[in-house]
């Protein structure tokens, strides 16, 4: 009963902190980094003309029909 | 203003309640409602409620509490025990203890959700009519092939689990 409500706050906001930081590291590691690489990795040799064309070929486009 | 015409009006005698009313036969004091007085309460934060727990004693009860007020060291430990049975319902150790409810609302949400699934279940099978052409296989396979040539979402997406030289699937 002593400081009843002194212990229960300092267990929830030493808590919550915790949660949050680990949330957001989580997320950070988890999916903000991977996709940075991601992209990184694309577009470090992509040749926009080239794929351009490929699509062009494939005839998905109205304005520039395979010919 | 206009209230207080009104209500002479009306006249005083009229406006009463059952309180009142019943006041008016026993010389105007009204008998205290259970509800309006101080009430006992079992809770972590409130180590000594208002009000004792048991509020009319029997006369065994009320010999004990004379015998309370002599010295304390008289008392046995079994009297101890009735004076605080007297004073509060559950211990500390009592009003902490878990339920068992939480096995009833689970259960109970569970039943619910199988009992949703059923009706879903039943209403696919009787209710509902076909689904639409641009869900067979020839449709979804000419749609997926042209979402690859277009590099729908190539870094990340569809487009991306497509392996374009050999013309499969990633592995």
């Amino acid at each position: 009963m002593r400081r009843l409500l002194a212990r229960r706050m300092k267990f929830h906001l030493f808590g919550a902190f915790f949660v949050s930081i680990g949330c957001a590291a989580l997320y950070k590691f988890g999916i903000a980094e991977p996709r940075k690489r991601a992209y990184a990795e694309f577009y470090k040799n992509y040749d926009a003309m080239k794929d351009f064309e490929t699509m062009k070929a494939a005839g998905v486009f109205e304005c520039a029909p395979p010919k | 203003m206009l209230a207080s015409r009104a209500f002479s009006l009306v006249g005083r005698r009229s406006i009463c309640t059952s309180l009142c009313l019943r006041a008016h036969g026993h010389a105007g004091v009204v008998k205290a409602e259970d509800y309006t007085l101080p009430a006992y309460v079992d809770r972590r934060d409130v180590p000594l409620p208002e009000v004792a727990f048991v509020r009319d004693l029997s006369a065994q009860q009320k010999a004990l509490k004379e015998k309370e007020k002599a010295s304390w060291t008289a008392l046995s430990v079994d009297e101890k025990v009735e004076l605080y049975r007297m004073k509060f319902n559950e211990t500390y150790a009592e009003m902490n203890k878990g339920t068992n409810e939480w096995k009833t609302v689970l259960g109970g949400v569970l039943f619910f959700l199988g009992l949703t699934g059923v009706i879903l279940i039943w209403q696919k099978h009787f209710m509902y009519g076909p689904i639409p052409h641009t869900f067979s296989e020839e449709w979804l396979s000419a749609q997926t092939k042209r979402m690859l040539d277009m590099r729908v979402n190539p870094v990340e997406g569809i487009s991306s689990q497509w392996d374009y030289d050999k013309n499969e699937w990633k592995k």
